[in-house]
């Protein structure tokens, strides 16, 4: 059975082209479901209107089946709570000359 | 990895400091250099990185049989060496947490283990070098104190682990208990990984804390005489004057 973790680790592929950081370090994925045929994702984006969503979601349904198999994948972008700089990772921050 | 010195010439403007320096050094080695003000220890290791004040007229620098004295200093640091400066700079608007990040990055680029877990290893360092987690967010160096410029030093010694660091003068003006701290660090890398170091002090004081090797002595541009702790202890009881006898060093030809 396929992992939470290895999703995450998956995601990782993916990157936030304005910040040219992965989502995950990013801190857009708030939740990961897996079932047997089917993979939930919950993520957000750094703030609303952001217009990135369409590709981000093409590119997390297209890692997930490449790595791990699964056709089905069903991401929900949620907005709750919104996204704060504290959700990046310590390395996304210092990679932003935020402190951490 | 083996650094040959060769008759190693250099000078400052039109005074030569270095005058045929011949010195081997491998990892897995840590070697103390010793000698009086103005014997040319520091011109070594700034020649040895590359510092563009001192113009080098002859002799060459060998790592691992290749001549390094065309290289760029960052070209040099990625070969594996490292300098612990003797005076820290300070660099205003790039904080500690960054520096090192990418320094690490550019150092062990492919290791993705590394770059993952890079903030931990870099806090759990902090811990070991007794540095407030508070210094990752600070900029390098920056109204640090010269103990906390010194601590750095070796920090970042830790995160980029050299193949063989330099640290010139790295306990002057420490007391005690920092130079305790420094001593530590060297000697983590050195049980840890193939480390070597060239230690470059005034005092034996350090090295009660960091057992060289090898002992060398500097006078004049030159080493004049190379041995093990045993020297050290002479050099303490006797003096540098002893140095000079025993080698027949004339005074006079410093003032020439």
């Amino acid at each position: 059975m396929v992992s939470k973790t290895d999703i995450l680790e998956s995601l990782k592929k993916v990157i936030d082209p304005e910040i040219g950081i992965n989502i995950v370090d990013v801190g857009l994925i708030y939740r990961i479901d897996v079932n047997e045929d089917q993979v939930e994702v919950d993520f957000t984006l750094t703030y609303p209107g952001c217009p990135l969503g369409d590709q981000l979601t093409e590119d997390m349904v297209t890692v997930i089946r490449e790595d791990h198999g699964y056709d089905n994948v069903v991401t929900n972008l949620v907005w709750n709570p919104p996204w704060s700089i504290e959700f990046m990772s310590d390395e996304a921050r210092l990679d932003l000359g935020y402190p951490i | 990895m083996k650094i040959e010195i060769k008759n190693l010439q250099a000078k400052i403007e039109d005074t030569p400091i270095l005058n045929g320096v011949d010195l081997t050094l491998n990892s897995g080695e840590i070697h103390a250099l010793m000698g009086p003000n103005g014997s040319g220890k520091s011109t070594l290791s700034n020649v040895m990185f590359g510092n563009e004040t001192y113009e080098v007229t002859g002799g060459e620098i060998l790592v691992d049989g290749v001549n390094i004295l065309e290289m760029e200093p960052h070209e040099r640091a990625q070969l594996g060496l490292f300098l612990a400066f003797q005076y820290p700079v300070e660099i205003p608007g790039v904080s500690v947490g960054r520096f090192l990040k990418r320094a690490s990055e550019i150092r062990f680029g492919d290791d993705e283990q590394k770059t993952k877990t890079f903030v931990k290893q870099l806090r759990a360092s902090m811990d070991y070098m007794e540095m407030e987690q508070g210094f990752i967010n600070r900029y390098l160096n920056t109204g640090f104190s010269g103990g906390e410029k010194k601590r750095m030093e070796i920090l970042q010694m830790l995160m980029l682990e050299p193949q063989f660091a330099i640290l010139d003068e790295t306990d002057s003006g420490l007391d005690i208990d920092a130079l305790k701290i420094v001593a530590k660090g060297v000697n983590r890398l050195r049980s840890e990984t193939d480390f070597g170091a060239l230690v470059i002090t005034h005092y034996q004081r350090i090295l009660d804390h960091i057992t060289p090797d090898y002992v060398h002595i500097m006078y004049q541009g030159k080493i004049v005489t190379s041995g093990g702790g045993e020297l050290v202890e002479a050099l303490e009881a006797k003096g540098y004057d002893w140095v000079k006898k025993q080698h027949g060093i004339q005074e006079e030809a410093l003032n020439e």
